[in-house]
């Protein structure tokens, strides 16, 4: 690598604080709004009247009721998206049949619109299937809509892996799904769990659907119960903050401590094979 | 342990032919080995056995049994891999041991039958290592193990020495003879390497073009190949193949004083092992290159409108050799020239 001058090094350094300054900003702006009385004023994003009862606040009922719910909406509908991906993605990196490409581009094609537009659509089919302000229903809506991108992905994994494993387990008499399960499930783990993370987030931080979906405040989730807390006549900053933080804190434990797979999933995903 | 039989077995992808009427039969316990040039379908027919290629039209029996339309699974045959295929994420052991655990065999059978497999190929020490752990050379026998443990009716090996560097190579070949006399099982092995076919087999077929030019016991294919492309393609270096002319009952060589006996008439090649010609002093041709091999020298002769013709000698025969020269050969066949 080349040495880099000393004012060059300067400019870079100095760019990225400013992108790191731009970037942080708000975040520190909520911070210091879940530990204030009153709202925080000027520039500086810093407490007024430092205070716990915003935090303390999150114990009660609704939020954290929401939180559970949220977490077990999110690990479900990880779990079914992952289940159903990982056995397409398979099927279409590895056979070829009629219509194949088709599914491939048309998985694409679902990436265009935006989430809201299927917001109607879905409404209509849930109360068809009697699943609204049913968790089972965000659940099955959320799978669905995290399966094209994790097909995409664990494709890219499965088109990485050489087909001479699968074939030696054929000879070692393992049928398909021995094979599938001995041989290739263990060795995507590292793609399993990123594209189960990407899963997992997608429900979590969901808001416009769930909201839709959902009219019993015994089902809501955190996002919609964080939501309804800046209501019509008022807004209390203060425990909307707090319970951004709470609804914040598993996706960076889950960015950091997966940090090592995503950069590397998302590259060998696309690149090998 | 069964006998291979295979008739007018036909592999298409698409369009395109790859293997066009194979008619092979290899003998209960046989080495027998598939070589040919690029692409001319000898994976293909390896993966064919297997079960891993769909024939396009065609029949393969092992023993009395008829496997063309069974699953892998279900053919009783093992194969090591050119990439030898390890599960990545699996112990030596249980790498060994995973064609016993599909078939649900217990526990202690499993572990006597993959100790016993590890002691003969040297893997008591690696049994608990990963594949990533091992060598290039204990990845082969790992490989090699996985397929014994099994007892199947046939082995495949698929290029199982092309991965290994020169020297741990020709260790690995006197490795598979003596498997295969201990195991005495059926082997068909593919390769290009000429030098491996003739040192293992003792039936050697030859590919050109998706069908068998040529099957017999190695040192038929050597002494009396039936076509230019087998003499070519078997030895190193390739038999000279120097243009003469047949009147029906011989064929000559221009400038040889020598004829040799054929029906043919018209053009045909004279082919004439390396190994079995000398050099005296004369005219016919021209020393043009020596190349020194330690033991033998190589040393190529031309004459104006024939191909260059090599000529092996013993290091220690002869003193120098340059200028002019004539070819005496001790044998030759005489081939059909298209």
């Amino acid at each position: 690598m080349k040495p880099v001058s000393l004012p060059m090094a300067l400019a870079v350094h100095g760019a990225l604080l400013i992108a790191a300054v731009v970037a942080l900003y708000p975040v520190a702006w909520v911070l210091a709004m879940a530990v204030s009385v009153g709202p925080v004023t000027g520039v500086v994003p810093w407490p007024t009247e430092p205070t716990w009862t915003h935090l303390a606040g999150l114990a009660r009922g609704d939020v954290a009721a929401a939180l559970v719910t949220s977490i077990v909406v999110a690990t479900s509908a990880a779990l079914a998206g992952l289940a159903f991906s990982v056995t397409a993605a398979w099927a279409l990196a590895r056979f070829d049949f009629p219509g194949r490409d088709l599914t491939l581009a048309g998985f694409v094609a679902t990436q265009t619109f935006p989430g809201v537009v299927m917001a109607v659509p879905l409404y209509l089919m849930l109360d068809a299937l009697g699943l609204l302000d049913r968790l089972l229903g965000l659940v099955l809506v959320y799978a669905a809509t995290s399966i094209p991108f994790s097909v995409w992905t664990l494709k890219g994994w499965f088109d990485g892996l050489p087909k001479d494993l699968e074939e030696a387990a054929m000879l070692d008499g393992a049928g398909r799904f021995r094979t599938f399960f001995s041989v290739l499930l263990p060795l995507l783990r590292p793609a399993l769990a990123v594209t189960g993370v990407f899963c997992f987030l997608n429900a979590w931080n969901e808001y416009v659907l769930a909201a839709t979906l959902l009219s019993d405040p015994r089902a809501f989730t955190l996002p919609v119960v964080l939501q309804r807390s800046v209501g019509d006549y008022g807004a209390d900053w203060g425990a909307f903050a707090a319970g951004s933080i709470v609804a914040s804190l598993p996706v960076i434990v889950l960015f950091f401590a997966l940090q090592k797979h995503f950069i590397g999933g998302l590259t060998a995903g696309a690149v090998k094979g | 342990m069964a006998s291979l039989s295979i008739r007018g077995l036909a592999v298409r992808y698409g369009a395109t032919s790859v293997l066009d009427g194979v008619d092979l039969e290899v003998a209960d316990g046989a080495y027998a080995i598939l070589i040919g040039p690029s692409g001319c379908g000898k994976s293909t027919l390896l993966r064919a056995i297997a079960g891993l290629e769909r024939p396009a039209a065609g029949t393969i029996h092992l023993g009395d049994r008829r496997v063309d339309a069974l699953s892998p699974q279900a053919r009783d045959v093992a194969m090591v891999f050119q990439s030898y295929a390890l599960y990545p994420h699996m112990s030596v052991r249980r790498n060994l041991g995973f064609a016993l655990e599909v078939r649900g065999l217990p526990r202690a059978e499993i572990d006597a039958a993959v100790e016993a497999v590890a002691d003969q190929l040297g893997l008591r020490t690696l049994l608990d290592r990963l594949p990533a752990a091992l060598s290039g050379g204990q990845r082969q026998r790992v490989a090699m193990g996985r397929a014994i443990v099994r007892r199947p009716a046939v082995f495949l090996f698929d290029e199982p020495l092309s991965n290994l560097d020169p020297a741990l190579r020709a260790d690995v070949r006197i490795e598979l003879k003596k498997l295969h006399r201990r195991l005495g099982a059926t082997f068909v092995h593919v390769t290009h390497d000429p030098v491996e076919a003739l040192a293992l087999s003792d039936q050697l077929v030859v590919l050109e073009g998706g069908r068998v030019a040529q099957s017999g016991p190695p040192r038929e294919l050597y002494d009396a190949p039936t076509s230019a492309f087998v003499a070519r393609f078997i030895g190193t270096p390739p038999m000279n193949l120097l243009p003469g002319l047949g009147d029906g009952h011989v064929a000559r060589v221009d400038g040889w004083n020598r004829s040799f006996p054929t029906p043919l008439v018209g053009p045909v090649w004279v082919g004439v092992r390396p190994a079995e010609c000398t050099l005296t002093p004369g005219s016919w041709g021209q020393v043009d290159a020596v190349e020194w091999m330690g033991a033998e020298r190589v040393v190529t002769v031309v004459r104006p409108g024939f191909p260059p013709v090599a000529v092996q000698l013993r290091d220690r025969d002869v003193g120098i050799v340059e200028g002019g020269v004539d070819l005496s050969v001790e044998r030759a066949v005489v081939l059909a020239r298209l």
